[in-house]
């Protein structure tokens, strides 16, 4: 296959990110939470991806919503690590179903608004 | 005249004393159980009673795929992210092998795109076998 491909403008200094490490599970348990908190940087990198349809464009905003999801699972790492690895674990064994797990689902929503005063998307 | 009665005395099969009893030949079709109306009226309860059921159970569901494309939303920008820059830094090492292989044919652009246009084109799957 006769390959043309562009990425020559790109530097290989703004590839280099810091690549977040975490398994579907725990992006699902805490989206709506996550969604909530880093909605502005989200936005941005949405908004500059629509607008130019070009990925090499946009990775100064993308390197952003990276480095504040991770900052973000950092976060409750230290604070809410228990309640958070309980409802991920039983998000993992149900398939992702969020109706099997309202029960811990209850209880990293009171430690996430008790300690950390992050809500779930209204 | 005595003797010859118990003689001749045989034991008949005759009806019983009193005649036999009646025979039932007329159909008897006892009416019971509800009535029409309330058959049908108990049918209605019934399918109200499942359509609610079914109802309500649509609208739970309606709002549980709700919830599960919000997180999807939510999410979204995270993992197009990071596709972005996996797609990026496959394209600049196929790049730099072309340049490597093609370095000594004359007039060879690296990464030339074969359209006419400025504007980024997605990679074809076939071109990135990561």
């Amino acid at each position: 296959l006769h390959c043309k491909m562009a990425a020559k403008e790109v530097s290989t200094q703004e590839l280099d990110v810091e690549e977040l490490n975490i398994t579907s599970a725990v992006l699902m348990g805490a989206a709506h939470h996550y969604g909530n908190h880093c909605k502005t940087k989200n936005d941005a990198f949405m908004q500059c991806r629509t607008e130019s349809k070009d990925p090499r464009k946009c990775l100064k905003e993308g390197k952003e919503v990276t480095q504040c999801a991770l900052k973000f699972f950092r976060t409750i790492k230290g604070s809410c690590n228990e309640s958070f690895t309980e409802h991920w674990t039983c998000l993992d064994y149900n398939n992702q179903n969020y109706s099997k797990c309202r029960k811990t689902q209850k209880v990293f929503d009171t430690c996430m608004a008790e300690k950390l005063s992050l809500t779930r998307e209204s | 005249s005595r003797i010859l009665n118990t003689l001749m005395a045989f034991t008949q099969d005759k009806a019983p004393a009193g005649g036999y009893p009646e025979i039932q030949w007329a159909r008897r079709l006892p009416k019971r159980g509800p009535s029409g109306l309330m058959t049908m009226l108990g049918g209605v309860a019934v399918m109200s009673l499942g359509f609610g059921v079914v109802i309500h159970t649509n609208k739970e569901r309606r709002r549980l795929r709700k919830e599960q494309l919000n997180a999807r939303l939510a999410l979204l920008p995270l993992i197009q992210a990071e596709e972005d820059r996996r797609t990026l830094r496959a394209i600049k090492s196929f790049e730099a092998e072309e340049a490597e292989i093609m370095k000594d044919v004359p007039g060879w652009k690296v990464g030339e795109s074969v359209y006419n246009t400025d504007k980024w084109v997605p990679p074809n799957p076939a071109q990135l076998k990561y």
